[in-house]
């Protein structure tokens, strides 16, 4: 991956990679774990029935629609790995915002979760498409909202993303003090990535919101996923 | 007497379907879908195992485990996680859990566990009323002092 810009920085981005994958395959392990105790009970109501036990035909009846709901719970999540995955497949190719931001924030749930954080995004009706690096700009995205995850407004982080014409914007709220005060809160890549991909971060309400242009048209600079 | 199991999961539906799965066996089963539940659960009643999940919102299971062992030292633990890493369950090992499984886990390696475990807490229990008789056959004033 990214040879020929992140360099040195490749850890990074694989860092992010591993954080995204090790979320997602929680969140399979766990449908697994949900779907092997609900067949595994409609095996024991079928045992006990066999023994004289009368069957609650309306019971198993609920737990196999409950078996089917975690298979579509879990083959979503399974999409979004794969979408992930995909991301380094082109340096350059037309990103679809809405998908994007919400592929980062549907991974993130959990993460938010462990953290006490609730997560709210506001997608427009219509899709935002912008000329990007797939995988680089998903990492920036993530990293403005795992650090509003860190600090967040009232346990709560809103992701809002708006057509601007000629530029997709995502605004993400959190408290971004810390990227001001300390010079480590940014990683290596961050801003080198932003400018390559055309990409403005603005740090604006006191600090409580990331404001994050992406150019709809933008001539990306030497960048390879 | 029926084996107290207390199971701890942010996965409401991993709980509810499992606690149904040990009460059709013989176990009496309690759940809680947090750390601070399961702690005020622990509090008031004594189980004899818990069954807990490591990675919870708020209160993690190491952490809930640390408070158990606190609050029940005798109360047998055994981390569930979903984590392919098992750094988390290790820890708990550590701090005395009794074992560790990771999520979907097999039905009767589960059980095996559970009953071993508590197994080892009917062992304790009968050593330390067996040594507080001693102690009394040794010096009967001293249940006086008590």
């Amino acid at each position: 991956m990214a040879e020929t810009y992140w360099g040195e920085s490749a850890k990074e981005g694989l860092a992010f990679f591993g954080k995204m994958s090790a979320c997602i395959s929680h969140d399979i392990k766990n449908y697994l774990a949900i779907i092997n105790e609900k067949a595994g009970l409609v095996g024991d109501l079928l045992f006990v029935a066999e023994q004289g036990r009368p069957l609650d035909t309306e019971k198993v009846k609920k737990l196999v629609q409950d078996i089917s709901q975690q298979i579509k719970r879990a083959d979503h999540v399974v999409r979004s790995l794969n979408r992930l995955a995909h991301s380094v497949d082109k340096s350059r190719c037309v990103v679809d915002l809405n998908e994007t931001v919400g592929l980062i924030v549907s991974i993130s749930q959990r993460l938010a979760a462990s953290k006490g954080v609730r997560l709210e995004m506001r997608l427009p009706t219509s899709a935002v498409q912008v000329e990007s690096n797939p995988f680089s700009l998903m990492y920036i995205l993530f990293l403005y909202l795992d650090k509003a995850m860190s600090a967040p407004n009232d346990g709560q982080v809103k992701v809002i993303l708006k057509d601007m014409g000629d530029e997709g914007q995502v605004t993400i709220s959190g408290s971004f003090e810390a990227l001001v005060h300390s010079s480590e809160a940014v990683p290596a890549p961050i801003p080198g990535l932003q400018e390559k991909l055309g990409v403005t971060v603005k740090l604006e309400g006191n600090f409580g919101e990331a404001v994050i242009r992406v150019p709809k048209a933008f001539k990306l600079k030497d960048i390879q996923s | 007497m029926k084996q107290r199991i207390l199971i701890v999961d942010d996965e409401q539906e991993f709980a509810e379907s499992l606690s149904e799965r040990l009460t059709i066996r013989g176990y009496e089963v309690a759940t809680s879908l947090n750390g601070q539940d399961a702690l005020e659960k622990v509090k008031g009643y004594n189980f004899d195992v818990v069954i807990l999940d490591v990675l919870m919102p708020g209160m993690d299971g190491v952490e809930v485990l640390r408070e158990i062992k606190k609050i029940k030292p005798l109360t047998e633990v055994i981390m569930l996680t979903g984590n392919a890493s098992v750094e988390s369950a290790v820890e708990g090992m550590k701090l005395g859990a009794y074992d560790y499984l990771m999520k979907p886990c097999d039905t009767e390696e589960l059980l095996s566990k559970v009953n071993k475990a508590y197994e080892r807490k009917a062992e304790q229990e009968e050593r330390i009323r067996a040594a507080k008789v001693a102690d009394i056959m040794s010096s009967p004033r001293s249940v006086l002092k008590e």
